[in-house]
């Protein structure tokens, strides 16, 4: 099919009349641009329908390979999948080259920009810079000052969105200098499009990103702290509440940094450390995925929670390199850009390549007349980075509203420009089956190699589009969507790699463990195991109470399983404290069954596990491999969201429980087959036997202890919810037994389901942790192996043996005590293990100019003794 | 006038804390005024780290670390100041306020560009429309600008009350300029908005103020606080010290220990600990006078010469006002 010479159009794509602006493919309707024509022809040649097809399988990649982003509004976050378009964004090479040149200038400038402002402040002494822009700027970091490295780049990262005007000309919309976004998922846009359309890739002639990357991981291993080791490198990022968590974890699982939130870092004798479970491992260097005032709650901005107290001033010592240097916020200043054509003449006397959007700073006197005086053809918006405001479009205004604008402009002119309005361009989209058009912006990234070398432009970026034609907001919080960005060169190039290993010629340093354990990872780690064979515990008691229900629905067989339903109940959270005597009717639990499956809201349900068993994994994901979200992704849809009513077809529901068991055992298994037999997987392995034991010990306390009419059927139940019933079975055939069974559950050592299996795995693994504090086993262990014996020892007729009245009261407090013992436990290894992670706290002297109350101001007299003057 | 001056604060935590950061601000300025003889920062218990700097307004800062388990940290800073009388321009002779705003505007030599750091908002100083409408009878551009501010110091004065408990760290401008009572610190951050809403450039000091004992009584120990007051830039004369709340011109009563935007750039202890559950702060400072003016032997000729001047200023301000109010409770140095 050939495209742009033919008169009739091959593509239809709705242009709106004559060309208001720029298109990126097509230079009037249907005649598609020469860069795009090749192109074209591949994509269109697949036929909508194998394009529909392949790009289903592209969707459902992403969303179950966990590529999300939050979406934040009415007082929750929601995680949605990552929104990108099959048709990527052309670049032409011409085109490209001035592109990159700009860019590395452009980048070169603001790291010259940052190094005065934090340093000499030369360009407002002499001045070229007015010092609202800086004194008056928010973004300014005081504490900072003086803390730019000299020998290094303040810069690492430098990205640009752009825009292109009607003329086809690159316009810089805006500077981000704190914690760019877009570098892992631009990634992982080209991954995703390469997989899906390989042929139509391998048919242009698309420069690689992988040198990029390396050369990203080689800057930042250059950082004077980082003294080429990478143990030494972490990523910074504020958690997995951040709207783009998954590309802080996704980058440093690439670049092969650890990933650490503020909680892992601590500082000590004013270095940095790495919280691991081997004890403190100092770090050089950080990329962080923070913004610049919530790095340090001491010295920065005292009510965050996710920074490093201390930080601030151990970067002050030099013991640590950050990139980008805190403070580089300041360079996201839109009332910046009238100033660089001059800044960039003062020091490389060379033009600015790429122009910004025409913006006039309000804080000068011209200026500030000339935006008035044109009002209506102006975007106002914010001069520095906070506080934000959302842009003002003169000509929308109504007279009152422009009348109080602009009186507030005048009151504070510093703080606002106004743009020029910009009409992006408009590049094609595939949507139903069509191509249309949508608005189109370009996130550029440029880094700084070595120490302090030149600047490398990723040969690519993310292209962002609107969500309608229409729209003119590309940002994902409000429905946009992203593009690969194809930057073509004159020659094919390699097809890529997947794994995107590159050949170094240094020499390889042998390594048998990848990183330290950061601990918050080994906490999570342990929650996972727990909330794993909590959820899978879960379901076979549904399963086994769901069995009894549709097989015998009498009432008689409902008072013996009763036993089984207090076990779920208590589980769940859900008891009531009503009805001890009362007969349930038939159906009452199938529907708590159902609230036990689907009730988010209730504490311990399995949707709420589900939800703790992500909320656990997203932390440490980069310790297991996609397949494992895609495991987790199946779970949530067998579950479905049927919760909301609670309602619980029984047929339906018996085949979903048994998926639902499969897919988490799968989970479980595949995590555990992928895991290096860290002190990390031993964490996991700990929570998963803790909590089954536990899980046994509460059901058999609420049924075998107490007091039964229908001790057969509570056996067989009991046995099934502990995944036990095949074994008896072929041990005792149909003989119900209180003593085989309680031997099976709780004594038997070879039963994997079994308390005495938990116990001596657990012993196992806690031995094998790194020591902390003095040797020797500590109380709680001297504990386990104690319980441990005795459940050796112990003789299951003893505690099968009932009281007269029926209950088993040495069985109960075997139990009681095995409950206990695991509580404390439990306890003992977060204290030893985590609790370091605890979260640091404001103080301050929050009143010290106010009068103590009379009676507190009486220490006087202390003698003056050293300490160190100053 | 020679002081000493011991500074001592104490947290106590109900749990232990595993480590805590803290930058402290209590080393008195060195000033052509103002001699440190001698300043000692004593922390208990033992600071693993204890490494001051000097911030970018001047100030000295201790930046220490206690990183091991305590329960509670004593703070205690000692120090020996001598303050020296200075010449204050007469108010009605120094640049009109049009004038001062545009030097600063221009900042053409060091004196202006330095000014301009205190021009704007800063954390505590948000510049609302009441702020600029309150300050604005005072700020007439033809007014000179000490004589302006020196107008709003008096009219702060007769609008406002102190009052110790009327306020707390996060009460706004807004909020004292409709309630109309406060501390020390609520008046010097609202001055200072005032005098930055006209334009000007004014900074916040923090330090402490000789205090008086009632007629007849002993002075007692650990009674005094520490105190807050403002400085106004006056081109040409400098930064010119005015204290809010007692309306009066600075002299050889204050003692200046950290200059800064506001109050978050020269709090006296601010902290972060790790653990510790409640806390509780305990703050006593006592202001001693070691030596009064005309005892001290090491003084120069021309330092001589400007405390007799001073001398007179103080003189006049004793039978003014000021004098009563400091005399009597509530005490001024709030």
């Amino acid at each position: 099919m050939a495209v742009a010479k033919d008169s009739q159009p091959p593509v239809s794509y709705p242009f709106r009349g004559s060309f208001a602006h720029y298109d990126e493919a097509f230079e009037s309707a249907g005649l598609a641009r020469e860069h795009y024509a090749q192109y074209f022809e591949e994509f269109l040649s697949l036929g909508d329908q194998e394009i529909a097809r392949r790009w289903d399988k592209a969707r459902r990649r992403i969303q179950e390979d966990g590529v999300t982003f939050c979406v934040y509004g009415e007082g929750r976050e929601e995680e949605r999948a990552w929104k990108l378009d099959p048709i990527p964004l052309l670049i032409p090479p011409a085109d490209w080259a001035r592109l990159e040149q700009g860019l590395r200038q452009r980048a070169e400038l603001l790291d010259h920009i940052l190094a005065d402002l934090y340093g000499e402040q030369r360009l407002i002494r002499e001045g070229l810079l007015p010092p609202e822009l800086v004194f008056g700027n928010p973004a300014f970091l005081r504490p900072c000052r003086g803390t730019a490295p000299v020998e290094e780049r303040r810069l690492r990262n430098y990205a640009a969105d752009l825009a292109r005007s009607p003329d086809g000309a690159w316009w810089i919309i805006d500077d981000r200098t704190q914690a760019p976004s877009g570098v892992g998922y631009a990634l992982e846009n080209r991954m995703a499009i390469t997989q899906v359309f390989p042929d139509v890739f391998r048919g242009s002639p698309v420069a690689r990103l992988v040198d990029f990357y390396a050369k990203y991981r080689d800057g930042l291993l250059a950082l004077e702290g980082a003294r080429q080791d990478p143990s030494r490198v972490v990523v910074l990022s504020p958690g997995p509440h951040n709207e783009i968590y998954f590309e802080h974890s996704y980058l440093a699982r690439f670049l092969g940094f650890a990933l650490a939130e503020g909680g892992d870092l601590t500082v000590r004798d004013n270095r940095v450390y790495l919280k691991t479970l081997d004890g403190l491992h100092e770090i050089g260097a950080i990329l962080r995925k923070m913004d610049d005032d919530f790095c340090d709650p001491l010295e920065l901005r005292a009510d965050s929670l996710l920074g490093v107290p201390g930080l601030v001033h151990a970067v002050r010592r030099g013991n640590v390199s950050i990139a980008n240097m805190l403070g580089s916020g300041v360079l996201e200043s839109r009332a910046l850009m009238p100033f660089l054509p001059l800044l960039c003449r003062r020091f490389f006397d060379q033009k600015l390549i790429l122009p910004s959007v025409a913006t006039w700073w309000c804080g000068q006197k011209d200026e500030l007349k000339y935006v008035l005086d044109r009002f209506d053809a102006m975007t106002i918006k914010a001069a520095f980075p906070s506080p934000r405001m959302n842009p003002i479009a003169g000509r929308t205004l109504s007279a009152k509203e422009r009348e109080r604008w602009i009186a507030r402009i005048r009151r504070r002119p510093h703080l606002f420009v106004a743009q020029e309005h910009v009409a992006l361009s408009s590049a094609p989209v595939w949507e139903n089956g069509k191509v249309e058009p949508r608005h189109l912006t370009l996130r550029c990234h440029a880094i700084s190699e070595g120490k302090a070398g030149g600047w490398s432009v990723m040969p690519g970026g993310l292209g962002r589009v609107t969500a309608s034609a229409e729209s003119t907001d590309v940002s994902m919080q409000m429905g946009g969507g992203s593009k690969d960005v194809w930057v073509l060169t004159g020659q094919q190039t390699d097809a890529p790699s997947a794994l995107m290993l590159s050949i170094n010629s240094g020499p390889v340093i042998l390594s048998r463990s990848a990183r330290r354990l950061p601990s918050r990872v080994a906490d999570n780690l342990f929650w996972l195991g727990r909330y794993v064979e909590r959820g899978r515990g879960l379901i076979a008691l549904a399963r086994a109470a769901l069995q009894k229900t549709e097989e015998e629905p009498g009432v008689e067989e409902l008072l013996r399983i009763r036993g089984l339903e207090c076990a779920l109940e208590r589980w769940t959270g859900m008891a009531e404290p009503s009805a001890e005597n009362e007969t349930p009717p038939p159906d009452d639990l199938e529907t708590k069954i159902g609230r036990a499956i689907f009730d988010r809201n209730a504490p311990g349900s399995l949707a709420s596990t589900l939800d703790a068993i992500r909320r656990t994994a997203r932390p440490v994901s980069d310790r297991f491999s996609d397949d494992c979200w895609l495991l987790l992704n199946r779970i949530e849809n067998v579950l479905g969201d049927g919760g909301e009513t609670g309602s619980f077809a029984a047929e339906d529901g018996r085949e979903r429980l048994r998926e639902m068991t499969v897919l988490l055992a799968a989970f479980g298994g595949m995590v555990d087959d992928g895991m290096i037999r860290s002190p990390g997987w031993r964490f996991l392995e700990i929570g998963r036997c803790l909590e089954r034991a536990a899980n046994v010990a509460q059901l058999l306390q609420g049924t075998m202890a107490g007091q039964n009419e229908n001790e057969a059927g509570l056996i067989g139940a009991v046995l099934e919810a502990t995944d036990s019933a095949m074994t008896y079975r072929l041990r005792y055939f149909d003989q119900a037994s209180a003593a085989a069974a309680i031997d099976l559950t709780i004594l038997d050592e070879s039963n994997p389901h079994a308390i005495a299996f938990q116990l001596s795995r657990l012993i196992r693994h806690i031995e094998k942790l790194p020591r902390r504090g003095a040797g020797g086993a500590t109380t709680e262990m001297v504990r386990l192996l104690d319980l441990h014996r005795q459940l050796l020892c112990d003789d299951p007729h003893r505690l099968a043996a009932p009281e007269a009245d029926g209950a088993r009261e040495k069985l109960d407090e075997l139990l009681s005590r095995i409950r206990e013992d695991l509580y404390r436990l439990s306890e003992e290894l977060s204290l030893a293990y985590f609790s370091h992670s605890e979260p640091a706290r404001q103080l301050r002297n929050t009143a010290p100019s106010r009068p103590a109350s009379p009676g507190q101001s009486a220490f006087g007299a202390t003698p003056l003794e050293d300490g160190g003057g100053l | 006038m020679k002081y000493r001056i011991e500074h001592r604060t104490d947290y106590r935590y109900s749990r232990s804390v595993a480590i805590g950061y803290n930058k402290a601000c209590l080393t008195p300025l060195t000033t052509p005024f103002q001699k440190v003889h001698a300043s000692l920062l004593r922390i208990e218990p033992r600071p693993e780290v204890f490494d001051p700097y000097v911030d970018v307004f001047g100030n000295t800062v201790l930046h220490f670390a206690i990183q091991r388990p305590h329960a509670e940290v004593a703070a205690t800073a000692v120090s020996e100041v001598e303050v020296f009388p200075r010449a204050n321009p007469d108010p009605a002779a120094t640049p009109t306020c049009a004038r001062t705003r545009e030097r600063v505007r221009q900042h053409a030599d060091g004196e202006t560009l330095d000014a301009c750091e205190f021009v704007f908002e800063s954390p505590y100083i948000q510049i609302g429309r009441s702020v600029a409408e309150y300050a604005a009878p005072s700020f007439a551009d033809e007014t000179p600008v000490l004589a302006a501010a020196l107008d709003l110091m008096r009219r702060m004065r007769e609008d406002f009350e102190f009052a110790p408990k009327a306020t707390t760290l996060t009460t706004s401008l807004v909020e004292l300029l409709e309630n109309r009572k406060g501390v020390c610190q609520d008046f010097s951050h609202l001055m200072i908005a005032c005098l930055r809403s006209a334009g000007l450039a004014a900074r916040y000091v923090s330090g402490y103020l000789r205090t008086l004992p009632p007629p007849g009584k002993e002075k007692l120990k650990g009674i005094d606080f520490s105190h807050a007051w403002i400085a106004v830039f006056v081109p040409g004369s400098g930064w010119i010290e005015l204290d809010p709340t007692n309306d009066l011109i600075c002299a050889t009563d204050h003692v200046s220990v950290a200059v800064g935007r506001d109050y978050d750039d020269v709090s006296p202890l601010r902290g972060v600990v790790v653990g510790g559950g409640r806390q509780t702060l305990d703050v006593s400072v006592d202001v001693a006078v070691i030596e009064p003016p005309g005892q001290s032997q090491s003084q120069t000729q021309t330092q001589t010469q400007r405390k007799s001047q001073s001398q007179s200023q103080s003189q006049s301000q004793g039978s003014g006002q000021s004098q009563s109010q400091r005399q009597s409770p509530p005490p001024a140095g709030k």
